[in-house]
């Protein structure tokens, strides 16, 4: 399967973070989104990769808020690219409006893509790194944490690097009560594995 | 028979060597620099069913000269410094006319239709209100008894002269006073956005759709916030390689348009796609969208 993934940065995206004259020469893992569609016993490789600060933004039409439009506009490029997945991740920031509206529209566009691309993704609450947090059970409910305590957090465990993340994933069971986000991102992941 | 000019073919001229052009009462060229969007315009001139057309460009921008044998074709190169000035009066019996091509003569213009016709001056004063809704009416300033300036006057009584209204009440008076002087069958713009602040751009194409009820509008733009005020079927690409020449795409045969039109509106489609060139990535899916 073709990969087509979009995250906040070198976590979520590895080396696809990096612009194209880096990338080719880099040695830097593929990053933690498409590590863990790796460790559900999915097979594929990365098509393309975009960090959502890339994504072009302008005015939110009336149908749909700037997230929403933001997720449309991956979900046509990486059909247009020819990508059989798309592999999604952003942080909430703790903003429970965010990730209502983009988990609302992945609803939406999973039905209108349908056959023709398949699209895995999740909100991250409240950012990536509760995720590895609670992978490596350094604390029972990271998604209760801010942002900047989940970022210490995984700087003490050496946990902050994407390689450290990566390596963390391939060792580790991805079911977790720890956090809700992962567990629904997992649970997608398995639906597609099947 | 159409009233505006709804299909017109091109052959070996300028860099299109043949082509159809399809047209709304307003319609919109995008494309690359270079592409023959102000040829297709100069194109446009020579057929305007019989009843003249008028070229016009706004501040800064470059006119699209008529070619010689189209006595019907004027050109106004739209300044609002112009369209602020002061001018002499139009006499009995003078033809009604901008006093130079930059817009100079709006004040004399606008006392000259209320002279003539108190209707015409009204329904024109009517329009502006409909669009500047906190404007009570016109207010022509006299700096002596041979010259008038153009103003308005609010409903809180404040007076507004010419030197502070906007960029966009004066583009609109200049477009909406046309059809009360010599009227044309055609406009034609060259790029509306020049000069304009990015905020002003939506109330200009406002003006332009309102006299496009009446009289056809054609216009060549850059600009993704001009085409974001217009709908689909107003939008045709103008590309340009060397073995077709100037060819023409309706926006809406673009590949995936339906899809990509759910997420952009249609100048973001646009500029997301384009890349200035051959609008390459507007033509092209790699996979089966």
């Amino acid at each position: 399967m073709k990969v087509y993934l979009a995250g906040e940065g070198e976590h979520e995206l590895g080396r696809w973070a990096q612009s194209v004259e880096y990338r080719e020469a880099s040695t830097r893992a593929d990053g933690v989104l498409f590590a863990l569609f790796r460790r559900a016993g999915l097979e594929g490789s990365v098509l393309a990769g975009k960090r959502w600060r890339d994504i072009r933004k302008y005015r939110a039409g009336g149908h749909a808020t700037a997230e929403q439009r933001a997720l449309h506009q991956l979900a046509i490029d990486a059909a247009e690219q020819g990508a059989d997945v798309l592999l999604w991740a952003r942080d909430t920031d703790g903003d429970s409006d965010r990730a209502k509206q983009l988990k609302d529209k992945h609803v939406e566009l999973k039905a209108s893509f349908d056959a023709e691309l398949e699209i895995i993704g999740e909100p991250a609450n409240p950012c990536i790194e509760a995720w590895i947090v609670a992978l490596a059970g350094h604390h029972p409910t990271p998604e209760s944490l801010s942002v900047q305590k989940l970022e210490a957090l995984t700087k003490t465990h050496q946990l902050d690097t994407e390689q450290a993340m990566v390596d963390l994933i391939n060792s580790s069971e991805l079911e977790t009560s720890r956090s809700r986000s992962l567990a629904d991102f997992v649970a997608q992941l398995r639906v597609a594995a099947e | 028979m159409s009233d505006y000019l709804s299909s017109v073919n091109f052959e070996n001229f300028g860099p299109i060597k043949k082509g159809t052009l399809k047209l709304t009462r307003l319609h919109a060229l995008i494309g690359p620099n270079d592409s023959g969007k102000s040829w297709t315009l100069r194109g446009l001139g020579g057929r305007d069913l019989g009843r003249g057309a008028l070229v016009v460009s706004m501040q800064g921008g470059l006119p699209i000269a008529p070619r010689n044998g189209w006595p019907r074709t004027r050109t106004l190169r739209l300044d609002p410094d112009f369209l602020r000035k002061g001018s002499r009066l139009i006499g009995e019996g003078e033809s009604l006319g901008f006093q130079d091509e930059r817009g100079t003569g709006l004040g004399a213009l606008l006392d000259a239709v209320f002279a003539r016709n108190v209707r015409d001056y009204l329904a024109l004063e009517a329009e502006f209100k409909q669009l500047f809704p906190t404007v009570d009416g016109f207010r022509l300033h006299t700096d002596d008894s041979s010259n008038r300036r153009v103003g308005v006057r609010l409903f809180d009584g404040s007076e507004v002269p010419a030197e502070f209204m906007s960029e966009g009440m004066l583009y609109f008076l200049a477009f909406a006073i046309l059809p009360y002087l010599s009227p044309v069958g055609l406009i034609l713009v060259e790029e509306p956005e020049n000069g304009l602040h990015p905020s002003r751009i939506a109330e200009v194409m406002r003006v332009l759709r309102k006299i496009s009820e009446t009289t056809q509008v054609v216009l060549a733009t850059h600009s993704p916030l001009v085409v974001n005020e217009l709908k689909p079927d107003e939008v045709t690409l103008v590309t340009r390689t060397k073995e077709a020449g100037t060819t023409f795409t309706p926006i809406v045969e673009t590949p995936n348009f339906k899809k990509r039109s759910e997420a952009y509106a249609l100048g973001e489609l646009w500029l997301n796609y384009a890349d200035g060139i051959a609008e390459a990535p507007l033509f092209k899916t790699n996979g089966a969208a």
